[in-house]
């Protein structure tokens, strides 16, 4: 049984007039102690509502969450239980998940003042150690947030959660808003806490190709259902669904080649009106008559992949066996 | 050390933002009226009840402002006035604030049935003219100071409510509130931690202009008849005997200027307690 | 081939919080028709400010420098009304988050057309149906009903096209593209990056492409001109400057980006923070976060010079010739 795991979650919002929106329309996600996985997709995929589906900020409509066996529980006006407390979540953006009128100190010994342990002597201490974990030097505690840069509040941020001493941080496209090249620092410092610590993280992402060097397995999501996970390398030589291909083929590579990315064809559909079959049929280059009609089920695959498309139900109809290496960049 | 000495280097140490010579102009001019008010029985040339003098008089090296139509001084029940204005406006911001802010705070931080009742109040006293409302209530209760503070309480807590519901509700869905509560905050620390910081700024700024405010509401309500009566000292009421003997400008005019410089500088004030507030502004001077 | 625009020496100082800074500091380039130039670069170094002063949309209280001459004209020195008639007949401009550029409760249609009836007097029917060529031209699905339609009706990538139609709207000479892809999926910015260089060709158009993101310029851009703080650090050709970086902040930079040869090892960033206007380090500002940094660093800023294959530089320790040497 993984540390987190998340079956079938539907996470649905409703609009002003009342209809409803399937954010997330059955999702399924495992991860485990000291693994990255990464979770991509575009805009209306849903991978941000499932991010906090899975540590409880929104409730699921149906499916489960659970967390070292137990049950998510949704936050309400009581305090979050002390034993999920371990499942923890860095935002997006550093420039608003930090308070600006408390010192950067204060807020990552948050975590000691709310469960009480460590002693408050001790606390100095211990944030020293966790801003040296994320790197940034013991004199940051005394700074406001905005001395400092993006880089340094989202380490920070990701010192906060450390205080929890967690077990698994989700965290939700944590590198967006950061200059690229502090994006490589804080994806380095990711890869070392995942691996010296023994954290799992769930890691939300639009660009695959970070993701590509961070993460130990991804899945890819569109409008709201995950339609393919596998171990990165395997799914960047050989991408099972054509929406994963779609989108490494759109990835432009700083490579002075002048290669054009390919465009993917039409866009992404209102979620609350998703296409009939398969989600993606409309702008699929391989669509067959089947995935107009039929919603393919996430299917295990050998070497621990698994895909939701008709194409590797049918190889036959299609031609295309999931053994052809597809060109990989 | 030499004078020029000590003020520089006590100017050195006054932050940047509080440099601004609005700023000063504001708090120079409200911390002298603060003093009027604390000293007017020593610095008052005359009893400003006594009708001794002549009427009328235009001013003088006698009487610095004149005489009024009953003989009395009209710098002195200036300086006297100072000290029913702003006491009483001090205290009603304070009233309104406590009021308000708390309807405010619960309407923000529990939504639901308290915020709707909370706000469909507010929106009522909204809905009617504010001075209006103020001499219903005052009618209702009858005329007098104590009657008109209250009118003016009633007609400025929806303000304080508003800001305050409004702030708190956009502090508990910021990200740094969902943090700690992920990290098993409980909503009282949030509030305490997270959300009473960040609203403290704004409404603080609200309150200090609002005295001036408060002081043109009781001033209006004195000067319809409906709060300070005769021969009370105060400046609205001051004003309303000045408009009907316009001859005899001085009667009317310098409380109106009293009026005007004190709203002026808790105006100022309140534009520089919003800088001050900000720990942008503040670190920024430490530094400069 | 004479260059459309020639940049010299463009300086933009303004009045801030910190004081008065220097935000761009003596920048030079060339815009040719018919070709895409790629202005690279992180935050603080300049390079949208670059772009608002080539379009006279400095805020107040800037000062500028330096010249930038179109036709004999310098479209630093305009002001009111010849800038007027520039701006959106010669250069024209497109930003990055197309929702706060258009007007959001006036149609596309409206908004579309309002710059052809001011710039060339065209009567209302003449307009439209310009303004659904031009729809077409930016490959909008069913222009006439987008005509119609309100901005918040289309899709971010749909915007953006809208956007660049309205840029193109005048027939501009030179269109400058401030991030036109950051706030874009990666697959409908592939689409807009087409769009563009088909633009960019077919009309001979002068692009000016700018973003911090190197793979987006490799892809489209014909030449490459790195910023840092406010100065020039490197710029050529495309595949010269990002295949042989030779300035440490590019070379830093490229190594520091994913890179699909190399995914099975770790990224190799660059330490520290890009520097801003007002914390500009003497001398070159890359130094501290520098492997190269020799003393000179610290005093010296370096002058841009041509290193003889087709590129400029500004470092004079240049590692390329300092690996050779060693």
């Amino acid at each position: 049984m993984s540390l987190l795991e998340l079956r079938d979650v539907e996470v649905v919002y409703r609009r002003r007039d009342g209809t409803p929106v399937p954010a997330v329309a059955g999702a399924s996600l495992d991860v485990d102690a000291g693994e990255i996985v990464g979770l991509v997709g575009e805009t209306g995929c849903g991978k941000t509502s499932l991010a906090r589906a899975a540590v409880g900020m929104v409730p699921v409509t149906s499916g489960t969450v659970t967390f070292e066996g137990r049950p998510v529980h949704v936050l309400g006006r009581r305090a979050r239980r002390p034993g999920e407390r371990r499942l923890q979540l860095v935002f997006q953006n550093p420039y608003e998940s930090i308070n600006p009128r408390r010192t950067v100190g204060a807020q990552v010994a948050d975590a000691f003042a709310i469960s009480r342990t460590p002693p408050r002597s001790q606390w100095d201490f211990r944030v020293e150690d966790l801003l040296h974990r994320v790197g940034l030097p013991a004199s940051m505690a005394q700074r406001f947030p905005h001395q400092l840069s993006g880089g340094q509040r989202q380490r920070i941020a990701i010192a906060r959660a450390l205080a929890a001493d967690p077990a698994m941080i989700v965290l939700d496209e944590p590198l967006s808003a950061l200059d690229a090249s502090v994006q490589a620092q804080v994806a380095n410092l990711l890869v070392d806490l995942a691996r010296d610590l023994k954290v799992g993280m769930l890691l939300i992402s639009h660009d695959l190709a970070i993701v590509r060097h961070v993460a130990h397995r991804v899945a890819v999501m569109y409008l709201g259902v995950v339609v393919e996970t596998a171990p990165t390398a395997q799914l960047w030589q050989v991408p099972m669904h054509p929406y994963t291909q779609a989108l490494i083929d759109a990835i432009p590579h700083a490579d002075g080649a002048g290669h054009l990315p390919e465009a993917l064809a039409g866009e992404i559909p209102d979620p609350a009106r998703p296409p009939a079959g398969c989600r993606f049929h409309p702008r699929c280059p391989h669509v067959m008559d089947r995935c107009r009609v039929d919603v393919p089920a996430l299917v295990a695959k050998e070497m621990g992949r698994r895909v939701a498309c008709w194409l590797h139900e049918e190889p036959a109809a299609a031609g295309w066996t999931a053994a052809a290496p597809q060109v990989s960049r | 050390m030499s004078r020029g000495g000590v003020l520089s280097a006590t100017w050195r140490r006054v932050p940047g933002a509080w440099r601004q010579p609005l700023t000063i102009v504001g708090v120079v001019v409200a911390v002298s009226w603060v003093l009027i008010a604390l000293l007017a029985p020593l610095i008052s040339p005359f009893d400003p009840l006594s009708q001794g003098a002549r009427l009328y008089q235009a001013p003088s090296a006698a009487h610095l402002l004149g005489t009024d139509e009953l003989g009395r001084d009209v710098l002195s029940r200036l300086l006297w006035g100072a000290r029913v204005s702003i006491p009483l406006a001090m205290l009603l911001v304070a009233l309104a604030f406590t009021i308000g802010g708390t309807l405010g705070g619960l309407a923000g931080y529990l939504g639901g049935w308290v915020d709707e009742l909370v706000m469909r109040g507010a929106d009522f006293v909204f809905a009617v003219p504010t001075i209006l409302l103020a001499m219903a209530v005052v009618a209702a209760l009858g005329p007098g100071l104590f009657h008109a503070v209250l009118a003016v309480v009633l007609v400025s807590w929806p303000g304080h409510a508003r800001v305050m519901r409004g702030l708190v509700r956009t502090a508990m869905q910021s990200d740094y509130v969902a943090v700690g509560r992920l990290l098993g905050s409980p909503t009282h620390r949030a509030l305490a931690v997270d959300v009473l910081p960040n609203v403290a700024g704004p409404v603080v700024v609200l309150a200090a202009l609002e005295i001036g405010n408060a002081i043109l509401l009781l001033s209006a309500l004195s000067f319809l008849g409906l709060g300070a009566r005769p021969p009370a000292a105060e400046w609205g009421s001051m004003v309303s005997t000045g408009a009907q003997h316009f001859e005899a400008w001085w009667i009317g005019v310098f409380p109106g200027l009293a009026i005007l410089t004190v709203v002026l500088a808790f105006n100022f004030l309140g534009d520089s307690l919003r800088d001050a507030f900000d720990p942008k502004t503040v670190i920024q001077a430490r530094g400069a | 081939m004479t260059p459309l625009l020639s940049v010299r020496d463009l300086a933009v100082r303004m009045d801030t919080a910190h004081g008065p800074l220097t935000i761009v500091d003596g920048v030079s380039f060339d815009l040719d028709s018919g070709r895409v130039f790629g202005l690279a670069g992180e935050s603080g170094s300049g390079k949208t400010i670059t772009a608002l002063a080539l379009i006279g949309l400095l805020p107040s209280g800037s000062r500028t420098g330096g010249s930038a001459m179109l036709d004999g004209r310098d479209l630093l020195a305009m002001r009111g009304a010849p800038w007027r008639r520039t701006r959106g007949r010669e250069v024209a401009m497109v930003f990055q988050d197309p929702m706060s550029s258009l007007h959001p409760m006036l149609t596309i249609e409206r908004q579309l057309t309002e710059h052809l009836r001011h710039h060339f007097g065209m009567s209302g029917r003449e307009a439209r149906e310009r303004g659904v060529r031009l729809l077409t031209d930016v490959r909008i699905p069913d222009p006439e009903a987008a005509m119609r339609g309100y901005p918040h009706q289309f899709s971010g990538g749909m915007r953006q096209r809208i956007q660049i139609a309205m840029g193109l709207a005048c027939e501009p000479r030179i269109l400058v593209a401030d991030e036109p892809t950051t706030a874009l999926d990666v697959t409908v910015q592939a689409g807009i990056l087409r769009l563009l260089r088909g633009l960019c060709r077919e009309r001979d158009l002068a692009v000016m492409l700018i973003t911090h993101d190197l793979g987006v310029l490799s892809a489209v851009a014909d030449s490459v001109t790195v910023m840092y703080a406010g100065r020039v650090v490197e710029t050529g050709p495309t595949a010269t400057v990002m295949r042989q970086a030779r300035h440490p902040y590019t070379r830093a930079l490229v190594d520091s980006l994913p890179h699909p040869e190399a995914a099975d090892r770790a990224l190799v960033p660059i330490g520290g923070d890009p520097a801003g206007p007002e914390s500009r380090p003497d001398g070159c500002a890359f130094h501290p976060r520098c492997r190269y940094a020799e003393p000179s660093c610290r005093t010296a800023v370096p002058p841009l010079v041509p290193t003889g294959d087709g590129r400029e530089m500004a470092c004079p320790v240049d590692p390329l010739v300092a690996r050779m040497g060693a």
